[in-house]
């Protein structure tokens, strides 16, 4: 049961849920940080209220945080075909999960953006700082507690993706639970693949809160 | 000396889903060099909105706002932040980045205006040193106390070297003592760095202690103004005389239930 071929499949499964996890973080931040800033900033109370840019990323944003990951996942294959040249393995998965990431990633920057203390903005204002710069140097600054708090919360979400695409192939641990433990039967593989991404999380969950409350400056 | 700040026919009109207010009725004012003008009135009378126009953090409906020499409603918006960077500003709560530390609160519009961090920060713990923080260069904001904060604040307007400091009911969350301190602090500055200081306060005992001039605002109108001692000893209005003696009773009283 627990041979050499079956140990190594795991370990090769650790690797790329993780590599799905990060990649899909990464891309997820590198868009959904400008996403977050301009939900943010144009927003009524924002930096430059715009009501129409705001309307309309806000209605995209929620149509595809609306769609289940599945179905976008399956919605995605002609797309993710196209730039990655196939639609199944863990390569491929990272394009799904980064395009669900995006909007989920990019409330959440919205909203840490939106704890900014509207005084700490004026007074950034009342110095002559341009707009681009009270993003850069105030907003993004002020709340990195509330943004790290938010990367743990979106590594430990799109790690869960993951392992729901390996449903359909993903790769990555959730591919082995769902190949072992529902086609065959395997339920001890399940079961360890089930408590490899539940420690995953865990870890990571503790490890970025743990930052986060290190660099906070309020408590002292 | 001549005049800093100007107000001609300045009114402002905010209109929102449940109405319009008129925030600023017609405000005529001027402001001369080296003054410490006081601005009081009831809440809600647009304390608040006439000081933020004069560095265009509101900007008039109509009017001109004329600030160290150049009307701000002509000035492109480069121009304007330009211009804000000699006016410096305090705020009640005072609104100090609570990630950065005292140093570097106070170096922050330095640095934010591409100044090398290592000559900002030079700067910045020479102001502190005036403000009397010297020991507290690496602390963080939130372990200091309001009155504390405020100098941080003060030391952080004057890395701006401005000509004119705004003071939004600077005074208002801190205790009487740590007032008297703040206030002791802006009259050294208005002496030694010739700062024109323009005070927002409910408080008649802070005009009555540091400004030169005052201006009594009611319903946005400016009813009176003029210097400290005529104003108040002799208010020609019906406005300044009610809120003036109102004022003064009601801090009589809290004082005396305060036992000092
Ligand atoms: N952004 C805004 N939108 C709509 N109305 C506003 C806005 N800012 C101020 N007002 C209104 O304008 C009037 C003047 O407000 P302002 O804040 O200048 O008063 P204030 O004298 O500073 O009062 P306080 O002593 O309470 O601070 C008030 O009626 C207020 O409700
Ligand atoms: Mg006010």
């Amino acid at each position: 049961m627990w041979s050499q071929e079956v140990i190594n499949m795991i370990i090769q499964g650790i690797g790329e849920t993780l590599k799905m996890t990060v990649f899909s973080c990464l891309f997820g931040y590198l868009f959904g940080i400008p996403l977050g800033v301009i939900l943010s900033t144009t927003d009524v109370n924002g930096l430059t209220p715009n009501k129409y840019v705001y309307k309309v990323l806000d209605f995209i944003t929620n149509i595809v945080r609306s769609v289940p990951f599945l179905i976008l996942l399956i919605l995605l294959i002609p797309f993710t075909r196209a730039l990655v040249g196939k639609s199944y393995g863990s390569t491929a998965t990272i394009v799904p999960l980064t395009v669900a990431a995006i909007p989920f990633i990019g409330r959440m920057v919205e909203s840490s953006l939106n704890e900014v203390d509207r005084g700490v903005i004026e007074a950034a204002r009342s110095m002559g700082i341009s707009n681009f710069k009270i993003i850069t140097r105030v907003m993004l600054v002020e709340t990195r507690v509330s943004l790290m708090t938010g990367i743990t919360i979106a590594f430990g979400t799109i790690l869960g993706y993951s392992a729901m695409a390996g449903t359909v192939g993903g790769g990555g641990l959730g591919d082995i639970a769902v190949r072992y433990g529902y086609y065959r039967y395997q339920t001890d593989i399940m079961i360890v693949t089930v408590v490899l991404l539940i420690l995953l999380v865990q870890i990571f969950q503790t490890v970025g809160m743990r930052i986060a409350a290190k660099t906070d400056r309020r408590i002292k | 000396m001549g005049t800093i700040v100007e107000f001609k026919n300045v009114t402002k009109i905010f209109s929102s889903a449940y109405g319009t207010t008129k925030a600023l009725d017609d405000v005529n004012l001027q402001i001369n060099e080296g003054d410490i003008y006081g601005v009081i009135g009831m809440s809600g009378a647009g304390k608040s909105t006439l000081i933020r126009c004069i560095n265009l953090l509101e900007k008039p409906t109509s009017g001109e706002v004329i600030t160290d020499g150049d009307d701000l409603m002509t000035l492109s918006e480069r121009q304007l932040r330009e211009k804000r960077k000699h006016i410096g500003m305090i705020f009640q709560h005072f609104n100090l980045l609570m990630q950065k530390n005292v140093v570097d609160n106070v170096a922050f519009p330095l640095t934010a205006a591409g100044v090398p961090r290592k000559e900002a920060r030079a700067k910045a713990t020479e102001l502190l040193e005036v403000v009397g923080l010297k020991e507290k260069v690496k602390s963080y904001p939130a372990s200091l106390s309001g009155g504390q904060m405020q100098r941080v604040a003060i030391a952080r307007a004057l890395a701006q070297d401005p000509k004119i400091l705004l003071c939004d009911e600077a005074t208002s969350a801190l205790d009487p003592e740590t007032t008297a301190s703040i206030l002791n602090l802006l009259q050294k500055i208005n002496r030694e760095y010739n700062i024109t200081i323009i005070i927002i306060t409910h408080a008649m005992s802070v005009v009555r202690k540091v400004c030169s001039h005052v201006a009594i605002l009611s319903d946005g109108k400016i009813v009176e103004t003029g210097l400290v001692n005529e104003v108040f000893d002799n208010p020609k209005t019906e406005e300044g005389r009610l809120l003036i003696s109102k004022a003064e009773e009601s801090e009589r009283r809290e004082k005396e239930q305060k036992g000092v």
